[in-house]
This record gives C-alpha cells, sequence and structure tokens, in this order.
C-alpha cells in the first residue's frame, strides 16, 4: 500500500504538503492551527522538475532499506505493511535519509529526527494528501511493494 | 527445526524476522553473551552523555523476542561442536542446534602500549564500558581519546557534554580518516575545533604513565583524568576458528551468508562481505548492514535462497550539530567535484560514468539518491554532474536517475535480497 503520485495531474500547488503537515502532529487536520500557530512539518517533498512536479510519497518497501539500516529500531513496519518511524527513539543520525534510494525520507525542520510519510495512520480513511488534491494526482494503491 | 543463534545484537534481531518470515514454529535460541538484552551499540554514547536513558538503548524490546517465541538465554558460548550439533555454554550447559547463527560482532583493537592496562584507559564498544567510563567522567578534567574514527568522535562528543576537556590524537594526518577525503576532513575539523574539542593529527600515544600522562611519539605529555581507545575493531571469529570454519580477516561465508559448514550461517561485523564496488571480499561492519545480513541469513537458515548481493561501504554520522554521510570506495581516483555554501558541503568522485563515492556535509536531503547511484552502478556522465554540483537538490538530480527510479517502479528491480 502507498500513495501514487501522477506528474500528468500534478499542479504542484502544494496542498498536499499543508494538509500533510495538518494531519500530522497533533494539528487535527486543522490548517490554521498548523500554520498560524504551530510549526508545520510535511511528510514529503514536492519535486518540481522542468516542467513537471510530484509529491515524491514513500514507496513503504518490502524489506526497507530503512529499517534495515536503522541504527536505533525507532524504523518499524506495522502489521499494515505501513514503515512508521517511532520519533521518541531516532536520534536524528540520517542513517535512513542515506540508505533511501528514493530520497524520500527527510531531516525534521530542527534535524533532531527524521519524518516520512506514514499514510495517515493515526486517522481514520485514506491519507490527507490524497484526499484533499484537487486534481486527482493522488491515489491510494494496493499495488505490489517495490522491493 | 532448532534455530541457535550466538549473540544478541542486530544481525540476530535480523535474523529472527528472517526465520519468522517463513517458520512460525521452529524453536529459536539466542545466547546473550553480553546478558544486556538486544541494544543498539552506537546508542551508548547517548547514554555516556546522559542524553539517553537505559530505557532508550534497546533495538528490540523484550516483547519482540516474546512474540517471535525466541528465547533468550544470558550466558556466553564457549564452544561449538559441529559434527554432535552443539553450542557449550560457560555454565557447561550444551545447546542443540539444527542450524546455527553466528552474529558474534567485533571487538576494539587494542594497541601493545606500555600502560594500556592503566584502571583508566577505557574503550566505549559495549554498554558496560558506557557505565565504566561514566563512572569516571569528571567536569573540567582532561579526556584523551585515541582515534578519530566514528567511536572516537562520538566518545569526543560525549565526553564533551559532560564538561570535560577533549583531545582527540589521530595517528593520520587528517580526523575521519577511513570517511573523509583530506577536504571534506579539514570543514569536519574546523567544526570540531570551533566547538572546543582539541584535535592532534599525525601523532600516536607511545606509552601512558602511572598517573594516567599519556606520552605522544613527539615527546608532549597530556595529563589525562581518562583515556579512551578507539582505533579500530577485529571480528571476533575464535568459536569459528575453532569449530574449523573457513576464516579470513572474518568469517567466510557465501552469497547465501552460509559458512564453510551447511548448517551454519554467520552475519554482521564478524564476516567478510563482498564489496560491490571492488569486487573484493572485506570486513565491512556497519551497522546498516547487520540487520540485512541478518535477515537474509534468517530467511536461508528457514530453507530459502536469498542471495546477498554484496554492499558498499556506507555511514552516516553526527556530532555536535554537523552531519557527515559518506558512501562509496574512499580509495578509488577519479574527477574529484566539489560544492561549498555555508556549513554545507559535497564532494563527489567520479570515474568514466560512474559515481565511485560522495561525501556530504550537512547536505542530507540528496544522499538516498547518490547512495542508490553508487550502488547500483547507475551509469552518468560527468557533465550531468558537473551540471548537477552546480546548485546539489533532488529536483536537480541527473534525468538517468529518475528514469532508473521508474524503471525500479515498474518492474521492482531494485537489487536486494
Amino acid at each position: 500500500m502507498r500513495v501514487q503520485s501522477n506528474p500528468e495531474y500534478c499542479l504542484g500547488c502544494g496542498l498536499c504538503r499543508l494538509y500533510c503537515a495538518a494531519a500530522h502532529d497533533g494539528y487535527d487536520g486543522n490548517l490554521l492551527k498548523a500554520f498560524k500557530r504551530g510549526t508545520p512539518q510535511p511528510r514529503a517533498d514536492l519535486i518540481v522538475r522542468n516542467d513537471k512536479s510530484w509529491l515524491n510519497t514513500c514507496r513503504h518497501c518490502h524489506n526497507a532499506p530503512c529499517i534495515n539500516a536503522c541504527l536505533t529500531g525507532a524504523l518499524q513496519k506495522d502489521d499494515q505493511g505501513i514503515v512508521f518511524i517511532d520519533s521518541q527513539r531516532c536520534v536524528g543520525c540520517f542513517t535512513c535519509v542515506m540508505v533511501c534510494p528514493f530520497g524520500h525520507i527527510q531531516p525534521s525542520r530542527d534535524s533532531y529526527r527524521v519524518v516520512k510519510c506514514d499514510l495517515c495512520r493515526d486517522q481514520k480513511g485514506i491519507p490527507a494528501c490524497v484526499s484533499f488534491c484537487p486534481n486527482g494526482a493522488l491515489s491510494l494503491t494496493e499495488e505490489v511493494e517495490t522491493r | 527445526m532448532r534455530y541457535v543463534i550466538i549473540g544478541n545484537c542486530i544481525a540476530a534481531a535480523g535474523a529472527v524476522e528472517g526465520i519468522r518470515s517463513y517458520d512460525q514454529k521452529g524453536e529459536i535460541t539466542i545466547i546473550d553473551g553480553e546478558r544486556r538484552g538486544c541494544y543498539s551499540r552506537p546508542l551508548i554514547s547517548y547514554l555516556l552523555a546522559g542524553s539517553k536513558g537505559a530505557a532508550g538503548l534497546h533495538y528490540r524490546s523484550e516483547a519482540f523476542f516474546a512474540r517471535n517465541q525466541a528465547r533468550v538465554i544470558p550466558a556466553r558460548a564457549v564452544r561449538i561442536d559441529p559434527p554432535a550439533g552443539q553450542v557449550e555454554l560457560d555454565d557447561g550447559m550444551m545447546i542443540d542446534y539444527d542450524r546455527l547463527l553466528l552474529a558474534t560482532g567485533a571487538s576494539p583493537l587494542i594497541p601493545e602500549l606500555p600502560g594500556i592496562e592503566h584502571p583508566r584507559v577505557k574503550t566505549l564498544y559495549t554498554w558496560k564500558d558506557a557505565e565504566e567510563i561514566a563512572a569516571l567522567v569528571e567536569t573540567g578534567a582532561t579526556a584523551v581519546i585515541l582515534g578519530s574514527g566514528l567511536i572516537g568522535l562520538k566518545a569526543a562528543e560525549a565526553l564533551h557534554q559532560r564538561g570535560m576537556k577533549v583531545v582527540i590524537v589521530e595517528k593520520q594526518e587528517q580526523i575521519l580518516p577511513r570517511l573523509l577525503s583530506p577536504w571534506s576532513a579539514t570543514i569536519a575539523l574546523r567544526h570540531l575545533q570551533e566547538q572546543g574539542i582539541q584535535v592532534l593529527t599525525g601523532h600516536q600515544a607511545v606509552s601512558i604513565s602511572e598517573s594516567g600522562e599519556v606520552e605522544l611519539d613527539h615527546g608532549a605529555k597530556i595529563p589525562a583524568q581518562l583515556v579512551i581507545v578507539a582505533v579500530g575493531n577485529r571480528p571476533n571469529q575464535s568459536l569459528a576458528r575453532e569449530a574449523g570454519l573457513k576464516t579470513g580477516k572474518g568469517i567466510i561465508v557465501n552469497q547465501y551468508l552460509q559458512t564453510s559448514d551447511p548448517d551454519i550461517w554467520a552475519a554482521g561485523d564478524v564476516i567478510e562481505t563482498h564489496n560491490i564496488l571492488s569486487g573484493a571480499a572485506e570486513v565491512m561492519a556497519l551497522l546498516p548492514l547487520a540487520h540485512l545480513e541478518g535477515y537474509l541469513a534468517g530467511c536461508n537458515m528457514a530453507g530459502q535462497a536469498v542471495r546477498y548481493p554484496g554492499a558498499i561501504f556506507l555511514n552516516a554520522v553526527h556530532f555536535m550539530g554537523m552531519h557527515i554521510i559518506a558512501a562509496g570506495e574512499p580509495n578509488r581516483s577519479g574527477t574529484v567535484l566539489q560544492w561549498q555554501q555555508g556549513s554545507s558541503s559535497l564532494e563527489m568522485t567520479i570515474d568514466g560514468d560512474y559515481l565511485l563515492r560522495y561525501i556530504a556535509i550537512n547536505l542530507p536531503g540528496i544522499t538516498g539518491p547518490l547512495t542508490a547511484i553508487v550502488e547500483q552502478q547507475i551509469r552518468i556522465e560527468l557533465k550531468e554532474w558537473q551540471e548537477f554540483i552546480r546548485e546539489p537538490s533532488m529536483a536537480s538530480l541527473p534525468a538517468a536517475y529518475w528514469a532508473e527510479m521508474r524503471r525500479w517502479e515498474e518492474h521492482g528491480g531494485l537489487r536486494c535480497g
């Protein structure tokens, strides 16, 4: 399971990142709370290259290199196959950043830990980025894992 | 099926996951010689610094082993008897195995120096080491670190945070000699010095006096409360040797992580790993490899035939606010491209159309793709790298990388296990 990004439909508006940030860190999806009063931290980057753009999402790999490489055991896979991070155990060594071939995992704003897509596993329903993409460029797929 | 794992570290945890992916019923027994549970070795410097408590050290919890029905025996293995299929423990108990994994790790190298047995000379390799060092910490006193590798620097950081004066002594002409180029080492050195760490490169200790004074090769003497020896590690292969397994610098395994005895596998810091770039079998004692090796060995012990393609040297380390990430072959030459802006820098070595190595300081974001390009040997022309390095970012990565990425997604073509 993963979010797939279709550059053919992506306008590069970045709403996915706004709603992603608001869906995490206890903002309960409230954009105002996240962006006016908080320190929002989107879980994926929007890549703009030539005339195309796309959200660089996590592939939630089978035998994920980030989990193999994690020094502390903070990166784990849950029963649904979602690769997620236990932030309490992350020390920000960036070993996972170094081994993610897709460049998805990124340092947090303060560089003390990393952030990554968790498919909004703490929320109900489909991930926020998919729900709020105005142009249908993002979809949740059940496709076979990449590794 | 009775699986026995000697060692309870990262590779052991990987092996439990690998075995249980294919065999839910077999008995798993882990022999835990350190008797500390499955903890993350790199975290002991955080314990020493006081930024992490003992509870935060575990790599996998007791619940993990319970859930996977893996029995952990707090004892040290002293002998393997392959014809009998038994492991002898230090309390005399014999454990029967059908399939055995050696995950015995490595130990610090101790140089032969007069005074090296001094009680205030320590290594920082185990949880116990960290506790012993912590007991000797004295605010304002001097700690001398022998060696400027990853362990040496993390020890320096921790002791500095505990209020000690830290002096690093490095035999080579630069710090982190196995990780950095002279150019990037200069950048890292400046950062260390700005943080108040004294670094003496091109020197080594020749003796340690009874009062704890460290004498260097040029005659200088440093009175030290504490000396940390961090000059490298060596695989713990005595059990394997005594059992008659084939060993070199580390235990020799085939591409299925099987030793010369078909019922015994080995993984982690104790083995020789196939270096994808050099083609040689080398000891590549890197934590990021240990879990994968353990996992694959576990899968194969449970009857699979999953090939381990080997690895490249790679390391991510941060100390005192500086993030260093480097991967690839340190000893091969090529065209060198360098970029620097503020506290960030990037150095890349390119041979023909292949990226051999990169060193990124305070520039983590692009390192995942660069590692993949080195490891998978994705062909990218020098002129594209020259374009990329003008402004290194995800968006400016060469087109061949993105094309390869799409191919992986379509065909699931990533080489790994």
